[in-house]
């Protein structure tokens, strides 16, 4: 069983100065054995914190805001039986559509498509492949309409198997609230 | 007592002979093991007969009771409580609603908290289990299936439903269908051409004895065809019935064919077969293997994971992408049908001591201990259900002889040199004193060669990185029995120090065996020839230990044991300066002013102490080189600084003394030698773990500074000049006396420091250090 991070969108310090200390606080080195980011994290001194999470490896790729010029656009992490990938999000017009991700999940060949920039966490299945938003985990402005308040969140998948555990953590009035979701890979003929 | 072999073998086969039902109806006089008489048996060594040895260590360590016809109801209980241990404590968390309790949580109580908790000390465990007795197959093998294990995959019913749903699935589905089950489900198609063959080969095997072990697995495979295909009405659903089924398939058969035939003749066979309908059947655990699960992420190269069947799955596929291999393997994992292996065994054991001992808590050199015991447990070919149970067996033999060692593996007893392994060992220095005084007299106070040096490993792992496996049993039987006579015996067990007491006798026959060579060599050669004893000829120590423990029982019973050692003690020890610095102080009316008392301490290192440092300073050295051509001084110097950093604090003080104690420099040539090329070092550790032995011995000996009442001529005289100066003045000594003391300290230092040849090479080391 693995557990791994998959945070994005902090924007930090553009628009939000800091993540919540309630997150900050349950984000610990020593359990996540992997950290995969969707991009906007901003700079340097976030990255390296985010880094210090995870005991194992960081995956992160490139957002509209990244300046570091390393980050890959997208990335493919390979968890037992699932495909993980990995996008920002911006590239894929128009932002957020089930559709459009529906696309790139099938053109990048993976099981579970992580994408961010929407800063609304998202989570569902869609032809048998599943996908996750996990939100922005500073709840920073962001330009979508109807947006404007958006919820801190993050996600930690639990990989066990070919079951996928995912725990949302959610600062709602700042009380972190955490949901658990499901989700069995069926094996699909490939 | 004097029996031959033959009379032996008989007289353990029919004590310990039982049957789960039979034993029961026995006569007292019958069920009743004498104890002593056994004990004695026993100590002179355990017949290897099939059967024999486990079951008697297992009346030895007291899992047993000597009536036999409580056997059955205790295993029942035990065996029971560790399934449900396993079931209990291998769970992982998640099934608790996310508001109550998830991964992140940090709060104590939460599972999650202890999960992560359990992680670090499993990780630990299974570092060192992967590498017990790497040099024997055995650990490496899986646990060969049993229907009487609940830690065995279960074979019948699965792998029936398995096919059966399998050949529906293909009847449906079109020839994709076939080709995904052929591959997700190795049990099922490809396996039948192979199940036969590998049955004939292991049957020619099997008639070497060891019988149950080699057939059990591969019969399975056939029989599991044989049945599909030949009456689907056999189907079987209850427990019994499946037992009685596996016990046709136990016998082996050439090809599935003829197990069918053979279970026709069922009848006429019967007596010969496995009965084991007798046996208490335990429900399954299926998350036996979720503890492999969590750690499945280290580690990923070494030591094997995967198993024969997704091998063979992987071999069969050829030609697949590497992704749906992965994918594929992990589907594999995840199917509780998958083997254990025994190391994988005697991991999860280890897993459950730790989480029901949290006070003990994982000690390396805990996997060493359970070897032989799981080893002869695991090995027993007699009787079906005990090597069955092997597992559950061996963890209850092992926290029984856990908690007479226990002492042995707590850390904080350490510090402390009346308990713990400190007190062991200055026991068996006491013991190899009074035997041979012209020996102890060489080794502590010539060459200053502690028992820790040597024996830590000895002692706390009960020799089996010393011998070989089956010379450890050996030795074991001995010490199992010995054992048992002190805790029947009221008069010592009270004091249940000597309980071991073989165990000390043993380890000063090692020494003294060696005596000839031990006499003429120096430091480092001693080290050397006590860390790879030379002797291998077990029989030759164990008479030595034999008669050490006849003499050490007479004197007992003489009484006059103690009082001579108290005498002892004062005349000898005498010597060490550290006592003579007690004895100073305490004879000279001791309230005798601080001047006085630091001129006479001055005397002293004039006289003894000088000397005595310039060895100790060499021994870091002496101790980490050996001849080797002196090309290779720069690959040294690396290996110092690695033993350095291992050592770090005798290493620290060793250089201070060095620095000060050069100066009756030519009186050592041997110093002189081994400082000016230091070369490559000998592994002051025998095996892989050697390295943690030694850190925890590096520790302890540290640690022994802060402790009063201890000799210990590893400190750097200095250091313990300092100390007794400061036990002196009281428990805070006032600055200015500590000044004053530093700075005689320092004077001395430059005062004794005239040669100024190794200075450079000293302070190279300081620095490496």
């Amino acid at each position: 069983m693995v557990l791994v991070l998959v945070i994005g969108d902090l924007h930090i310090p553009n628009r939000v100065h800091d993540l919540s200390p309630k997150f900050k606080k349950l984000l610990v080195p020593g359990k996540i054995q992997q950290v995969i980011s969707t991009g906007n994290i901003c700079d340097k001194e976030t990255f390296d914190y985010i880094r210090s999470i995870s005991s194992g490896e960081v995956h992160i790729v490139k957002g509209d805001f990244d300046t570091n010029p390393s980050f890959p656009q997208s990335k493919v992490i390979t968890h037992g039986p699932f495909r993980v990938g990995v996008i920002h999000g911006h590239q894929i017009v128009p932002w957020g559509d089930k559709e459009a991700l529906n696309i790139t999940a099938r053109q990048m060949e993976v099981d579970v498509l992580l994408s961010g920039h929407t800063h609304q966490f998202d989570a569902y299945e869609s032809e048998g492949r599943y996908f996750i938003n996990p939100g922005s985990a500073t709840g920073a402005y962001s330009g979508l309409p109807g947006s404007a308040d958006a919820v801190p969140s993050f996600v930690l998948m639990d990989i066990q198997g070919s079951t996928l555990f995912i725990y949302v953590y959610r600062l709602i009035d700042d009380d972190v609230k955490v949901e658990k979701i499901e989700y069995r890979k069926e094996s699909r003929m490939l | 007592m004097e029996l031959t072999y033959r009379e032996r073998v008989e007289y353990f086969k029919k004590a310990l002979e039982y049957d789960p039902i039979e034993s029961e109806l026995l006569p007292p006089e019958e069920a009743v093991i004498d104890m002593a008489y056994f004990r004695e048996a026993c100590f002179q060594g355990i017949p290897d007969e099939a059967g024999i040895r486990s079951k008697a260590w297992r009346v030895l360590l007291g899992y047993l009771p000597a009536d036999k016809r409580k056997w059955k109801q205790v295993l029942s209980e035990q065996r029971r409580s560790y399934y449900n241990w396993v079931s209990e404590l291998l769970n992982v968390p998640g099934d608790e609603p996310p508001s109550a309790d998830h991964p992140l949580n940090s709060k104590p109580d939460s599972k999650w908290a202890v999960y992560f908790q359990d992680n670090a000390a499993l990780e630990q465990i299974d570092k060192d289990v992967r590498r017990t007795l790497p040099d024997f197959a055995f650990f490496q093998l899986p646990v060969p299936k049993s229907p009487l294990n609940p830690l065995s995959p279960p074979i019948e019913e699965e792998d029936d439903n398995d096919e059966a749903a399998e050949a529906k699935k293909e009847m449906e589905g079109g020839d994709d269908q076939i080709d995904k089950s052929g591959r997700l489900f190795p049990f099922g198609l490809g396996r039948r051409p192979r199940s036969s063959s590998t049955a004939s080969r292991k049957s020619t095997k099997s008639t070497k004895g060891n019988r149950s072990r080699s057939n059990s697995k591969s019969s399975v495979k056939s029989m599991g065809t044989g049945v599909d295909s030949s009456d689907p009405l056999t189907k079987i659903s209850s427990p019994l019935n499946m037992v009685r089924r596996f016990s046709h398939a136990l016998k082996g058969s050439p090809n599935p064919q003829q197990d069918i035939n053979r279970r026709l003749d069922h009848q006429q066979n019967h007596q010969k077969e496995i009965d084991y309908t007798k046996y208490e059947i335990y429900p399954h655990i299926l998350n036996r293997r979720s503890l492999f699960k969590r750690i499945a992420h280290l580690n990923k190269d070494f030591g094997a994971r995967e198993h024969q069947d997704m091998k063979k799955a992987k071999a069969k596929k050829g030609g697949s992408s590497p992704i749906e291999d992965g994918s594929e393997e992990h589907l594999k994992v995840d199917n509780y049908k998958i083997q254990d292996l025994h190391w994988e065994a005697i991991e999860r054991l280890l897993f459950i001591y730790v989480k029901l001992n949290p006070g003990v808590g994982y000690v390396q050199g805990m996997n060493e201990l359970l070897g032989p015991i799981y080893y002869v447990f695991a090995q027993d070919s007699d009787d079906v259900e005990a090597q069955a149970h092997a597992e559950a067996d061996s963890f209850f033999v092992f926290s029984l002889l856990m908690s007479d060692v226990r002492d042995h593996f707590t850390r904080t007893l350490d510090h402390d040199a009346n308990t713990g392994i400190n007190a062991t060992m200055t026991r068996m220095s006491d013991q190899l004193k009074r035997l041979n005084p012209k020996l102890w007299r060489n080794l502590t106070v010539d060459k200053e060669i502690k028992e820790q040096f040597y024996a830590f490993r000895w002692i706390t792992v009960l020799y089996t990185q010393e011998w070989d496996l089956p010379d450890v049993i050996r030795i074991w039987d001995s010490l199992l029995a010995d054992r048992c006579m002190h805790t029947s015996s009221s008069a010592t067990a009270s004091q249940g120090i000597d309980r071991f007491q073989f165990l000390l006798d043993f380890s000063v026959a090692m020494v003294l065996c060696v005596t000839d060579e031990l006499l003429v060599g120096d430091f480092a050669e001693n080290i050397r020839l006590l860390q790879n004893y030379p002797i291998s000829d077990l029989q030759v120590v164990l008479n030595k230990a034999y008669a050490i423990r006849e003499k050490r029982m007479k004197l007992e019973e003489n009484g006059g044991f103690m009082a001579r050692d108290a005498d002892d003690r004062a005349s000898i020890t005498s010597v060490d300066s550290v006592n003579r610095l007690k004895h100073l102080f305490n004879s000279e009316s001791s309230r005798a002013s601080w001047d006085r008392t630091r001129n006479s301490l001055d005397d002293m290192f004039r006289n003894s102490w000088v000397g005595n440092a310039g060895k100790r300073g060499s021994m870091l050295s002496v101790a980490t080189t050996e001849s080797a051509p002196p090309d290779m001084t720069s690959r040294a110097n690396g290996m110092v600084r690695n033993l350095g950093s291992r050592f770090s604090l005798i290493g620290r003080r060793s250089a201070n003394s060095l620095n000060e104690a050069d100066y009756p420099a030519s009186s050592f040539p041997a110093v002189k030698k081994d400082v000016q090329t230091p070369r490559t070092t000998t592994g002051p550790s025998k095996q892989a773990n050697g390295p943690s032995v030694f850190e925890r011995f590096s520790n302890f000996v540290a640690n022994n500074h802060n402790s009063p009442l201890n000799e210990q001529p590893s400190l750097s005289t200095s250091e313990r000049f300092k100390r007794d100066v400061a036990q002196q003045l009281g428990p805070n000594p006032t600055l200015e006396e500590e000044a004053a003391l530093q700075a005689s300290l320092a004077a001395r230092t430059v005062m004794h420091d005239p040669s100024r040849q190794y200075r450079s090479q000293d302070q190279g080391y300081s620095g490496l250090i």
